[in-house]
């Protein structure tokens, strides 16, 4: 960290333990024709470092509302955002938008790939903007890309690609800067099954190595691979529950015949 | 779900012994199922008291005699039946539902934790049910499959149904 933060989480807690994301009574207000509408109605929230957090919720529930909040994309009403013990919601835009390029990689159900560009050059351009050599930043896309299978494709446009390669092409992008946080909104939602479930067992890797990872979803099955599952309804938590992460299914899951009929 | 058709089914084939029969049904039924054999042998008993089968003793040297199964012409009309009739639905009263309502009379301030409890557990299920079918990711047959998607999109209804549940206090 080059910059010394302005306010540091007042705290003898040691490094591991504190949490990577915390969030306290936080609102988002919107005005609709006249009508306030409460995306986030006051929300308490702390995220462990390394953690597999899904939030999950019918659209309309605020999920989206509270992880754009949370990456600094929209700005919240009232409440507090530390993320590794700094506040956020007090920074500029400006300090906002260098932070989000260089701390919290995003992937999205439409995959927001720059279509002119190749699969490489997409996920050079972000480790550019955060100030690496070019050198330095083709070396680690080229081995991001790689590690993702893609050794084949660097030189491909977006367009040329199928859509399980631009998700895995938009993951290296988001990784290029090892972010504290990998977020993910839907991002099997444009995916068959067997390539979604492709992703999610990529997302689950990276959750294996120590990656942080919020992924927020309507999906049940998505969800559910997760390590700890945050329900929300109305702009409120209204559960959080372990999932089932990265346990191995019982062996004996099918073995229940009790619903046959013998006669 | 009746097992009787899976053991005619499996005689339209050929002729089996008992415990070829047992190990087929069996994978029919998706994998892990186990029958239990003081199930299957009285019912393969009555099949053949109903004539839908024939049993026939082989003998064995030193082992106990064994029984090769054979379908009847009855039996294979008793199946061409089945197959044609159309599958029941029904409105059916799940183990949740009945839960629900028992629960509702007996201790209704316990409603918002059981159907908080049973979220928790249907979640846990489905991880369970993805995290095995990304296991065995195009190595299995198509009745295991088949039966994992029917489960999970059973559970995902059950969680919907939760939901609805839980709104309607709201």
């Amino acid at each position: 960290m080059e910059k010394k933060p302005e306010h540091v989480l007042q705290s003898t807690l040691t490094q591991e333990t504190l949490p990577r994301i915390r969030v306290r009574n936080l609102t988002r207000v919107y005005q609709r024709g006249g009508e306030p509408v409460h995306a986030l109605a006051g929300i308490d929230l702390d995220i462990a470092p390394g953690a597999f957090v899904a939030i999950m919720g019918q659209s309309g529930s605020g999920k989206t509302t509270l992880l754009n909040v949370l990456t600094g994309v929209d700005r919240p009403t009232s409440g507090e955002i530390w993320l590794d013990g700094e506040r956020l919601d007090t920074r500029s835009e400006a300090e906002l938008a260098i932070l989000r390029r260089q701390r919290i990689g995003m992937i999205f159900q439409a995959f927001n790939l720059l279509s002119n560009m190749s699969a490489l050059e997409n996920v050079i351009l972000p480790a550019l903007l955060a100030g690496r050599s070019v050198s330095k930043a083709r070396k680690t896309a080229g081995e991001l890309l790689y590690a993702l299978g893609l050794d084949k494709r660097l030189h491909m446009l977006p367009g040329q690609l199928s859509g399980g390669e631009q998700q895995r092409v938009a993951i290296a992008r988001a990784l290029v800067n090892e972010p504290a946080v990998l977020c993910a909104d839907e991002p099997t939602g444009n995916l068959d099954a067997k390539t979604g479930q492709e992703i999610l067992h990529l997302l689950k890797r990276l959750h294996e190595q120590g990656q942080t990872i919020i992924l927020v979803t309507h999906d049940a099955q998505v969800a559910s691979q997760a390590e700890r599952i945050i329900l929300m309804r109305d702009g409120q938590i209204i559960d959080d529950m372990n999932g089932h992460g990265s346990l191995p299914p019982s062996p004996t899951l099918f073995a229940d015949l009790s619903g046959l009929d013998m006669g | 779900m009746s097992l009787k058709y899976v053991l005619l089914g499996l005689l339209t084939h050929q002729p089996e012994y008992g415990y070829e029969l047992k190990r087929k049904a069996e994978q029919l039924l998706g994998n892990g199922a186990e029958l239990n054999p003081g199930q299957l042998y009285p019912l393969l008993r009555r099949l053949a008291d109903q004539q839908l089968i024939a049993g026939e003793r082989i003998e064995q040297e030193d082992r106990p005699d064994k029984r090769i199964f054979t379908l009847t012409e009855a039996g294979r009309q008793g199946l061409f039946t089945w197959l044609d009739e159309p599958v029941p639905l029904s409105v059916g009263r799940p183990a949740l539902f009945l839960r629900f309502v028992v629960l509702l009379l007996v201790r209704p301030e316990a409603r918002a934790d059981f159907l908080k409890e049973q979220r928790h557990r249907l979640l846990d299920f489905i991880g369970q049910l993805v995290a095995d079918r990304a296991k065995h990711l195009g190595s299995e047959d198509l009745s295991t499959r088949a039966l994992r998607e029917l489960t999970v999109l059973h559970a995902e209804a059950d969680l919907k149904w939760i939901e609805w549940l839980e709104t309607l206090e709201a």
